[in-house]
């Protein structure tokens, strides 16, 4: 058997969800301002698609208009798809808003009309709308489905097409014509002609109708074969001023998502946010989940930390979330280690420290390859191990030697000095942080690197103790002497 | 003065009191963090739970963070440093330490001070290094004594080791003070770390023992300041 899982007036659906609208509604096609699907409030009051604009304004002018919002139905397409895929691996996305499953391998002691039923409840509970068809073809299984109310199980195909309009196959008009000329308006009225006198006068368009109504015709499934994508968006059509509208929409796109994560057995170990601004840019961050989970508060804190401080040069249009999904971690670690008590309270404990700190003020520092003074990274505490060589693959002559002496405090930016050399040594220093004799010094010390480069450097350093025992590092650059830091004071 | 020792008695009786009445109020000792360093270890080790502050030479203080990074190597936990005038130096360590190193950069006390009171409410980490040896005098000048109280209260239900790195002594109501010092400091240039660990000189004080020195003391083996010297004539 095939099932089918339609959503009826997608469109509007997806330009629905999110929001609450009770009333009469339609979705607008914005370039020819035509009404392209409407809901059952605004049919009731004599509404229709096709209508302009002005038109349903003028029946009922408490209609709400909505633009297509087609990121919206992108990601309700893959909902539907990943509902689909629940049931079956071999699934076809016929169109928008609908898609078949072959369910050919399952049980034979499964209750279509049960599992129908969870379906639409399942929808029901998204705020959404499904019809669900059955049948022992595709294409009977979509033309149940776009008739059920709101399930169909097709058992009798030919009891099921006879009394349906050809105009439920969508022929071409040419076609719906000739057939209105001869005085067939059901299926069954045309299955009831001679097959080759039908497709030796109308041609292969119906022998094609014909065959989809058969109840025997087994099409092969155009299957897809996509990871589930956890991902949710949302287009505002007011202006957002504050942050409080998109921390509510974002709390409910990961009540969704997460529970789709756990119906899947997954977890959360990556959080894209993306907020389109007015300017037609976008504001884009990427969280990593240091335990990744499937937590909603987990995931809210960390969205909450970041649009705490967060301010946008525009104004934004839209929210886009998605969530990079993997299997629960199942870690083993070595037997002293100890781990962090909650990974994901630190993570956010980093966040907080970036957002007053800066983003490069908290994490591992990890030293340039190069001898140039002062050059190295801070990177984020939960990948400092990205892009690392293993230990044991480094050559001898990788290897740092193992290092000696005091370690500096380095003055960042380092305070100009004037510097007395004697004998080629340097004999006082006069700076902002120390002034005194020296008294013992070593160097001096030349680096020097990317000397083919406009930007290469130069540098001479001495390490100096003065008369009260404080030592520093000075350099010299050209004939700029500078106190590079203190190694004793 | 032979009012002190009934004040003292006095004092004991009071907490005793409280800490029959109130025990989730007392607060839990979890032992102590031994970094490996015979100077640091000598009497027991680092305090759990407890804010230890560490004062002396600029070298000294290195040194500290040397032995905490080389026992989280070995015993696979992580150190906060709060660096108060960033001013560490990463070229300087070994890689294996720095993996063990979480590097907090401020480029003032305020931002310090709130960083470490983040870092200690989180208390995922067991080791907290507060770095304010290179932070100029007037700023160490504004730091409410407060802050040291609210400190004192955040950890001394947990396991965590917070040390506080001073130029002099500072904080007030510390139960731990820690007086560091290389011995000779133009020499240790040339020494290994491990050579220079095993000659670090460590005078440990705590509170209710004798020789406790108290903040309005000098430190024994700290300076307060450096003082200036004169240029020698002809300087460029």
């Amino acid at each position: 058997m095939f099932l089918c899982l339609l959503l009826p007036d997608f469109r509007l659906q997806a330009a629905l969800r999110w929001r609450e609208i009770t009333g009469p509604a339609a979705v607008v096609d914005d370039r020819a301002d035509l009404l392209l699907e409407v809901n059952a409030a605004a049919r009731a009051l004599g509404i229709t698609p096709g209508q302009t604009g002005p038109q349903a304004m003028a029946r009922n002018g408490r209609i709400h208009l909505l633009p297509r919002a087609e990121a919206q139905e992108h990601c309700l397409n893959n909902l539907l798809v990943d509902r689909a895929m629940g049931l079956s691996p071999d699934v076809e996305h016929t169109a928008p808003g609908a898609v078949i499953a072959d369910l050919h391998r399952a049980a034979k002691t499964l209750c279509w009309q049960q599992l129908a039923d969870t379906l639409v409840a399942q929808f029901r509970s998204d705020a959404l709308t499904l019809q669900v068809g059955v049948a022992s073809t595709p294409d009977l299984a979509l033309l149940a489905a776009r008739g059920a109310d709101p399930v169909a199980v097709v058992y009798d195909p030919s009891a099921f097409v006879a009394p349906l309009p050809v105009s439920a196959l969508e022929p071409s008009e040419a076609v719906q014509q000739i057939l209105a000329a001869w005085g067939v308006g059901t299926v069954g009225e045309l299955l009831r002609l001679p097959r080759s006198g039908v497709v030796e006068r109308l041609g292969a368009e119906a022998d094609d109708l014909l065959r989809r109504v058969s109840g025997r015709h087994r099409r092969p499934l155009r299957t897809i074969r996509q990871r589930p994508e956890y991902a949710e968006a949302f287009d505002f059509d007011y202006e957002v001023e504050t942050s409080a509208p998109l921390l509510f929409l974002l709390r409910r796109f990961l009540n969704d998502l997460t529970a789709r994560l756990r119906e899947a057995g997954r977890v959360a170990r990556q959080m894209v946010l993306s907020i389109p601004l007015d300017d037609g840019s976008r504001h884009e961050r990427t969280f990593a989940i240091p335990s990744p989970t499937a937590d909603v508060e987990v995931l809210y804190r960390i969205l909450d930390t970041h649009l705490e401080t967060l301010q946008l040069p525009q104004r934004p249009t839209g929210l886009r979330l998605r969530l990079e999904d993997a299997l629960p971690a199942k870690d083993q670690l070595q037997l002293f280690e100890s781990a962090l008590r909650d990974p994901n309270l630190f993570g956010e404990t980093l966040a907080r420290l970036k957002a007053f700190l800066g983003n490069d003020a908290v994490g591992v520092p990890i030293p340039a390859d190069t001898h140039e003074p002062d050059r190295f990274t801070v990177k984020d505490f939960f990948s400092r191990e990205e892009g690392r060589p293993p230990a044991d693959s480094l050559s001898e002559s990788d290897r740092k030697p193992a290092l000696r002496g005091l370690p500096l405090r380095r003055c960042r930016p380092a305070p100009p000095a004037r510097v007395v050399i004697q004998r080629g040594r340097p004999f006082g220093l006069a700076s902002e942080i120390a002034t005194g004799a020296v008294t013992c010094c070593a160097g001096p010390y030349r680096l020097s690197g990317t000397w083919w480069d406009p930007r290469g450097w130069e540098i001479e350093e001495w390490d100096v103790q003065l008369e009260d025992g404080a030592m520093f590092r000075l350099a010299r650059r050209g004939r700029r002497w500078t106190v590079e830091g203190c190694y004793e004071a | 003065m032979s009012a002190v020792p009934d004040k003292r008695g006095q004092l004991a009786a009071l907490r005793a009191l409280v800490a029959e009445k109130f025990p989730q109020t007392a607060p839990v000792r979890s032992g102590r963090l031994r970094t490996g360093c015979e100077a640091l270890d000598r009497r027991g080790g680092l305090l759990r739970g407890g804010l230890t502050e560490v004062c002396g030479s600029l070298a000294g203080g290195q040194m500290v963070l040397a032995a905490l990074l080389e026992a989280a190597v070995r015993e696979a936990f992580w150190v906060a440093l709060i660096d108060g005038a960033d001013a560490f130096e990463p070229a300087d360590w070994p890689g294996d330490q720095l993996d063990r190193l979480l590097w907090v950069r401020c480029r003032e006390t305020g931002a310090a001070l709130k960083a470490a009171d983040i870092l200690l409410r989180d208390g995922n980490l067991p080791v907290l290094l507060l770095d304010l040896q290179m932070v100029p005098e007037r700023q160490l000048h504004r730091i409410p004594a407060s802050t040291w109280h609210r400190f004192h209260r955040v950890i001394e239900n947990s396991a965590t080791v917070l040390l506080v790195l001073t130029p002099r002594p500072l904080v007030e109501g510390t139960p731990s003070r820690i007086a560091v010092k290389i011995p000779s400091p133009w020499k240790a240039m040339t020494a290994s770390r491990r050579q220079l660990l095993d000659e670090l000189v460590a005078q440990a004080f705590e509170r209710g023992r004798e020789d406790f020195f108290p903040e309005d003391r000098e430190a024994p083996a700290g300076r307060e300041t450096r003082t200036p010297c004169v240029v020698p004539s002809g300087a460029a």
